[in-house]
């Protein structure tokens, strides 16, 4: 059975469509600045630097401080600030859970137009948080995003034609709406538009356009597109059957669903390890070299053999042995260092499982804004309960300031 | 006339396992005078049997430079005729013998290079000298030259030029080389791998008598590798090998001859077949009639001789005879009792993983025979194997080793009584067993009380407890239990996980 149309988490989605806004408002402002502006009582100004902290980049990453600059900005009326605020009271980060309140400022929020903050709204509709459920009206608003040229609406609107829920089903007005977005490359809508032509609802069935949307959204290591995929060559539908592949296809889906597994060029999947780009890649043959200096205490060398040593690990005990070296390089501040070890400790290889942990040491990774951490650390979180990524934003802030303070 | 083989070491023993040395060749009658004996009186002596003598009469016409004495003397000092083995001897004699191109002398020296004595470690030596024997189209110089070329020794690894000198010896008719053309075929060894060419060459040496491949024929045709499965020319093969003294092919069918029952057993015969392989030294037939004596099979029953034999293999370190000859010391049966020198046996046989010997240390233990103090770790599950043998005694034991701060000995009482072993099975004690190794801090019963734990049996189910203990088994090295922690999390929300995690938090320091 091919899965069903794909529609985004509710809450998962709500925060993570946020938190790639913050990701993409690169302040090129210095955070020293952005304080002082914000304590002077300027609206945006509180509003970047709430964005700051919840992206963690520069500074520890904090929900709660970031919660109380959202405040004070969308006191002030300032819509962004207002739907950043939504974001974290329905997740529970940094403020007690409340989706009333979240619903509330989204509606507030909503009210300028503008796109994004319309289909969080109708998002809200859709799911029923903080207001009853209402499909019909998560579609009128979703239409409204999408004519303002939103794709993440298109999709979501997509996905209500698809089933038929809240409007009369659609397939062809569907198929129109993931068209633009699959093209552009989302991978929901890819996904979605594979389902449409292999099922031949309302058009020809189509299993070569079934398979080519398929891939192109199980390259993105989608697992729902992996999943299908592996039943088209299952059955030998628009590709060569082929079961071997079928099989390698679903255990990859499993393993990327299941954990922070992801898969290399060659769809085996890998530990995504994060590596220092300004360091030499690291060369096996001088380990003896690395092991010399790492003893002595270089951080760097410490580094290089942790990751070695994780990318070859089999074992519990391998993993052990570069998560050691991770631990030691990490105390040295290197910040590849602290994200490896990270991200060990969230997928217990090497070291306890323990999510809080390695969400600590991935948030003080990004604070020095290595590339791809703060989104791995996201990726991760989605396991985590809200409790736990305040428990974890308190570590890492205490430890980020005992670490300046040991510095001074 | 037999001659006594070399000594070979590591590299040479297979190459040389068949390798027959040619009697001494018969010369042209000479009529010089050296010394006391006349060339002709020392061929004599040496036909009569004499070889001291003729040892020593070779001496004045091989230090006159006579080449056929230096070969011959040579010989005779490789093969200690005459005189104990003199291989530095031999190399100089020789090697004057080579200098002077006499041609037989050639592979001998190229063999005493090789015979792996460590004062002439010279495989550089013994391959220039096999080359010399190769251009003179002496085909065994081939085989061994062979051999070098695929072993690297001496010169660098050339397989297909090891081929090529092998088959090259093989098509010569020497047998050695036929058996390892043989090998390189089926393995695709310098050559395309071809079943055909393979077999082909293995019935032509096993034709000619070649005991090593007669006995690899039997093997094939058993078990169908390159041959269709035959048991009746497996049967013909092994009689052959047994026959041509391969005393592998000797235990193997003297033992099959001394157990079958009706009309195909003959105990007769195969007392003697495991006779002789046993005096060559096969540990095997050594220990199966160390078996027969004990038990009357084939043979009067005889305690002391069977204890004899179970020694002689035992000292080879062979598990099962060192566990009979153990025995056998501990109950003075055929020997002198000696519950020492029966645990030293037991140990040779634990080693070799023999449950029952585990079992019988155990019991010694318990009762005191053994030390503990000298084996703390493997004393305990030595009476762990006693204590599954029902032995209330040693589950006593275990339980005042774990109460007296052993908490590893938690573990195996915790082992015995979740599979029932020895004892009525009982989750319940077992997972109480579990959980106090647990709390010790090893992974192992960290993961199996997790597992109840999870799964509710013999202890009230609590998945967040399971997540906890299996986390921190994982966390201490258990691969298996990362895994099952996984599978776990799958049947739990992220709020249990989070509380299991934080209950995890306290028992293992942070990295």
């Amino acid at each position: 059975m091919l899965m069903s149309a794909l529609r985004a988490p509710c809450a998962a989605l709500l925060v993570a469509c946020i938190l790639a806004t913050a990701a993409s408002a690169q302040q090129p402002v210095p955070l020293a600045q952005l304080q002082g502006a914000a304590e002077d009582g300027m609206a945006e100004a509180q509003f970047r630097l709430a964005e700051a902290l919840r992206a963690g980049s520069g500074v520890p990453q904090s929900y709660a401080k970031a919660a109380r600059w959202y405040q004070a900005s969308a006191d002030q009326g300032f819509a962004p600030a207002l739907n950043g605020l939504a974001g974290l009271y329905a997740a529970g980060l940094g403020v007690e859970r409340d989706p009333a309140l979240a619903f509330e400022l989204t509606a507030k929020a909503a009210e300028t137009g503008s796109a994004e903050f319309v289909h969080n709204l109708a998002s809200l509709h859709e799911s029923g948080v903080g207001t009853a459920q209402d499909p019909a009206r998560a579609a009128e608003l979703y239409e409204r995003a999408a004519a303002a040229g939103y794709q993440e609406a298109a999709v979501a609107l997509g996905v209500l034609y698809q089933g038929g829920i809240g409007v009369e089903q659609d397939i062809q007005r569907a198929l129109e709406l993931y068209q633009g977005p699959a093209e552009a490359g989302h991978p929901r809508a890819q996904n979605n538009l594979g389902l449409i032509y292999s099922r031949g609802e309302g058009i020809a069935t189509d299993y070569e356009q079934a398979v080519k949307w398929f891939s192109r959204a199980a390259e993105q290591g989608l697992p729902t597109a992996l999943k299908n995929l592996g039943v088209m060559y299952e059955n030998g539908f628009g590709v060569e059957l082929d079961e071997d592949e079928a099989k390698r296809l679903y255990r990859l889906a499993a393993q990327i669903s299941g954990g922070a597994v992801a898969a290399d060029a060659g769809g085996t999947p890998v530990l995504p390890l994060i590596f220092d780009a300004r360091l030499a890649p690291p060369d096996p043959r001088r380990l003896d070299q690395y092991l010399i200096a790492a003893r002595a205490g270089d951080p760097v060398a410490q580094f290089l053999i942790g990751y070695l040593s994780a990318s070859t690990a089999q074992s519990a005990a391998e993993y052990r042995v570069a998560a050691g070296w991770f631990a030691r390089a990490a105390e040295s501040g290197a910040p590849a260092a602290m994200a490896n070890l990270g991200l060990l400790q969230f997928e217990g290889k090497g070291a306890l499982q323990d999510f809080v942990e390695g969400y600590k040491w991935l948030s003080l990774a990004a604070i020095s804004g290595l590339p791809g951490v703060s989104a791995l650390r996201d990726r991760l979180a989605e396991r985590m309960t809200p409790d736990q990524i305040n428990a974890a934003n308190a570590l890492a802030e205490a430890e980020w300031a005992a670490r300046r303070a040991a510095e001074e | 006339m037999t001659f006594r083989p070399f000594q070979f070491g590591r590299l040479t023993a297979a190459v040389l396992i068949c390798a027959a040395l040619a009697p001494l060749p018969a010369t042209a009658q000479s009529d010089t005078e050296t010394g006391t004996m006349t060339l002709e009186q020392v061929e004599d002596a040496y036909r009569d049997g004499d070889f001291e003598i003729a040892r020593a009469g070779l001496v004045p016409f091989a230090e006159d430079g006579q080449s056929v004495a230096q070969y011959r003397l040579g010989y005779m000092m490789a093969n200690a005729i005459g005189g104990p083995a003199d291989l530095a001897g031999a190399k100089t004699w020789l090697e004057k013998a080579v200098a002077q191109e006499h041609r037989a002398a050639i592979v001998l020296l190229a063999r005493v290079y090789l015979s792996g004595n460590p004062e002439l470690p010279d495989f550089e030596r013994a391959a220039e000298l096999l080359q010399m024997g190769v251009d003179e189209e002496i085909a065994e110089a081939g085989f061994y030259l062979g051999q070098l070329y695929r072993s690297g020794r001496g010169v660098d690894s050339d397989p297909v030029r090891g081929f090529e000198l092998l088959s090259a010896a093989a098509r010569a008719g020497v047998l050695d080389a036929q058996f390892a053309v043989a090998q390189m075929y089926s393995r695709g060894e310098g050559v395309e791998e071809d079943p055909a060419q393979a077999a082909r060459w293995l019935l032509q040496a096993a034709d000619a008598g070649h005991t090593e491949s007669q006995l690899s024929l039997s093997f094939n045709y058993q078990r169908g590798t390159g041959f269709p499965q035959d048991e009746a020319k497996a049967a013909e093969w092994l009689a052959k090998a047994a026959e041509t003294g391969s005393p592998l092919a000797q235990r193997i069918l003297g033992t099959d001859l001394l157990m079958a029952e009706g009309e195909e057993a003959d105990p007769v015969r195969g007392i003697s077949l495991l006779l002789q392989a046993a005096e060559a030294g096969e540990p095997g037939a050594q220990s199966n009639l160390g078996f027969a004596y004990a038990t009357g099979r084939g043979v009067a029953q005889d305690d002391a001789k069977a204890a004899e034999w179970y020694r002689k293999a035992a000292d080879q370190r062979l598990t099962r005879a060192a566990l009979a000859y153990a025995s056998f010391l501990e109950q003075g049966r055929g020997v002198e009792q000696d519950v020492e020198a029966a645990v030293q046996y037991y140990l040779v046989a634990y080693t070799g993983r023999s449950l029952p010997a585990s079992q019988s240390l155990g019991r010694l233990l318990v009762a005191g025979a053994i030390d503990e103090a000298e084996y703390p770790e493997a004393g305990l599950i030595w009476v762990s194997d006693a204590a599954a043998t029902g032995s209330a005694e040693a589950r006593d034991w275990l339980l005042a080793k774990a109460e007296g701060g052993r908490p590893f000995a938690y573990q195996l009482l915790g082992n015995l009584y979740r599979e029932g072993q020895g004892v009525e099975a009982d989750t319940a004690l077992a997972a109480g067993y579990y959980r106090r190794a647990a709390e010790a801090g090893l992974p192992f019963a960290q993961l199996q009380f997790g597992l109840l734990l999870a799964a509710g049996d013999g202890v009230e189910q609590n998945i967040i407890e399971a997540h906890k203990w299996v986390n921190v088994a994982a966390a201490n090295g258990l691969d298996e239990a990362a895994e099952r922690r996984d599978v776990l999390a799958n049947l739990m929300t992220p709020e249990q996980i989070a509380e299991a995690q934080a209950r995890a938090r306290v028992l293992i320091p942070k990295n």
